[in-house]
């Protein structure tokens, strides 16, 4: 699919590490143009003190597929106040672009909806993708118990 | 502009230890041949840090953001993230709009979403 043909979506940080926990990466690249603000790109990559010079999965599979990234505006749009830092841009970014926010977190769903910005977490991509005919039921079904084992923001049937 | 290097002086800190756990210490570096300054002072770093974690993880169930989360762990929001789903500790809690959110996600996309069973009925 041409990037014409994908709506672009702004990625959070929680929801790129749950992503590329289930292994969603491949799927949610041919489905969004994905863009990351340089704040969640900073986070993403920020080292963990505990093993310096050391990278982990969510890290290597940023660095691995960021050529194929979508630029966003320079300068980013101000973070909006009262957010993370990670969301404040995910939301700031989304609402000047006008397109998809992907957020994990509630609270910063709920801050983006009152701005009339579309979020959906982890689980939601999961439906649209069966949705695009993308992903098969029962293969969605295994994502979703998975998703359910790792995050409590939906409970999925059966 | 001029940095200040950062302070590395040594400060010294006093605990009082019952005599078993004197004699814990004791056994303990008679077998790794560390002085128990050097023990002690790692173990306390491993040990502060385990429970930074776990006041973090605490902290998410009363509702608190990963970022709120991460400063108590005293790790980076990503690394505290990826520690939640080692632990599978949940990120956030059940959300009651997730359907109509993601109605208005397809709506936004143009996606047709999966008819539900019930649906087919109502035609």
């Amino acid at each position: 699919m041409t990037d014409a043909a994908r709506p672009v979506a702004v990625v959070d940080t929680s929801f790129w590490s749950i992503a590329v926990r289930i292994g969603l990466v491949r799927l949610l690249l041919a489905e969004f143009a994905l863009a990351v603000p340089t704040a969640v790109r900073e986070e993403i990559l920020n080292e963990d003190p505990r093993r310096p010079r050391t990278r982990s999965d969510h890290q290597d599979v940023f660095l691995e597929i960021e050529p194929e990234l979508v630029a966003l505006p320079n300068p980013e749009p101000h973070p909006i106040a009262g957010l993370d830092v990670g969301e404040a841009s995910v939301t700031a970014c989304a609402q000047a672009l006008g397109v998809i926010a992907l957020i994990n977190e509630r609270r910063g769903k709920r801050v983006a909806a009152a701005l009339g910005v579309a979020t959906i977490d982890v689980a939601q991509v999961v439906v649209l993708l069966v949705a695009d005919g993308r992903l098969t039921v029962p293969a969605a079904r295994g994502l979703l118990t998975r998703i359910r084992k790792l995050s409590s923001t939906v409970r999925c049937p059966g | 502009m001029r940095r200040e290097a950062p302070d590395k002086r040594a400060i010294t800190k006093s605990v009082r230890l019952t005599p078993a756990e004197v004699q814990q210490w004791a056994e303990f570096t008679t077998f790794t041949g560390e002085t128990e300054a050097t023990a002690m002072r790692r173990a306390l770093q491993r040990g502060l840090r385990a429970e930074r974690l776990d006041q973090a993880f605490l902290a998410m169930h009363r509702g608190a953001s990963t970022t709120e989360a991460a400063q108590i762990a005293g790790l980076p929001r990503a690394v505290f993230i990826e520690e939640c789903l080692d632990h599978l500790v949940a990120i956030d809690g059940p959300d009651d709009d997730w359907l109509g959110g993601l109605e208005r996600a397809a709506m936004a996309l143009g996606a047709q979403l999966p008819r539900l069973d019930g649906d087919a009925q109502d035609e």
